[in-house]
């Protein structure tokens, strides 16, 4: 699995990773007005998922483990999905009752 | 595959087939991760609950030695120094792969210079924000839980990269001794170069909740 790291798939990784960071920084500063700010957050999240992808799979080799490595990392993570929906909506129900109470 | 990773788990083939220390960094970082996933979602709870949330472009925009105002240029900056250490730091587990004493000595110094460089930025941009009024119970920019939740992820992860420095540094000594060359693996450079990566990965995600994501 050492000769599986190669320096070409480890430039072409840095470069991904550099030009997404960029193309982020410059969405979140120049993105105009007019348009909502809600499509703006789901390419970051989407680009910062690729760039997660990226780190995970080639600099912390994943990808060339074996599958019952793999998915013993990777399944817990699925709670995360519960985890961000739960508190992310108890928060906004929060911040309205907040401004219907006048807490 | 190979002899050993049978020996270790008693049967006929091994199921993940890595070593026990490997195994054990791996389920660290998964634990680790919901650490760091706790942090940043009540970050996310709190802000999703608040009136007005300051503008990240605002409040990062400083840069040392530089009068003028960047938006988010500093931290941009801090994020390309993480990502190069952590280039440094794969192409030191080749080297370790590869039983290359001087490429491990070489790029894991490297991978070490660029975590320190990291810290002094975040030290830097630490002391900026102090300076400013921003603290743990105050803020300039609107609610003071942006402070309180600013200074304990970027402090949380600051600790992580500073531990990671330490485990690096450790591990170089102990290249530049021999110990790999006499135990013949350079196992322990893979074990913390995850470390590393994680640190990296982590740092990703609160680019994204604490600098992007202005809605």
């Amino acid at each position: 699995m050492a000769q599986a790291i190669s320096i070409r798939s480890v430039m072409i990784v840095f470069w991904v990773l550099f030009i997404v960071t960029i193309v982020e920084v410059a969405m979140a500063i120049y993105w105009p007005e007019e348009l909502p700010k809600g499509i703006l957050d789901f390419f970051l999240v989407l680009f910062t998922l690729v760039k997660a992808y990226f780190i995970v799979a080639e600099f912390m080799h994943l990808k060339y483990e074996l599958r019952p490595l793999i998915i013993m990392v990777l399944s817990p993570l699925i709670l995360f999905i519960w985890f961000i929906l739960a508190f992310v909506i108890d928060g906004t129900w929060w911040g309205y009752l907040k401004q219907w109470i006048g807490l | 595959m190979n002899a050993t990773a049978v020996d270790k788990w008693s049967s006929g083939t091994s199921p993940f087939n890595v070593t026990w220390g490997k195994l054990m960094m791996w389920l660290f970082l998964v634990s680790d991760a919901f650490t760091f996933g706790a942090l940043l979602i009540s970050y996310a709870s709190i802000r999703a609950s608040a009136e007005s949330w300051p503008n990240p472009e605002e409040v990062f925009s400083a840069f040392p030695f530089i009068h003028a105002k960047i938006p988010l240029g500093f931290v941009s900056l801090m994020t390309f120094i993480l990502i190069a250490s952590s280039v440094t730091m794969v192409l030191a587990v080749r080297a370790g792969a590869l039983k290359n004493r001087q490429g491990v000595v070489k790029y894991l110094g490297l991978t070490i210079i660029g975590g320190l460089i990291f810290l002094a930025s975040q030290a830097w941009e630490w002391t900026h924000l102090i300076m400013e009024g921003m603290t743990i119970s105050s803020n300039p920019w609107g609610p003071p839980q942006f402070g309180q939740f600013f200074f304990l992820i970027t402090g949380f992860h600051g600790a992580h990269v500073l531990s990671g420095v330490i485990l690096n540094l450790i591990v170089l000594i102990k290249a530049l001794n021999g110990d790999f060359d006499r135990s013949g693996s350079y196992q322990v450079v893979e074990n913390v170069g995850l470390y590393w990566h994680f640190v990296d990965l982590v740092w990703v995600f609160v680019f994204l909740a604490y600098y992007l994501i202005s809605a």
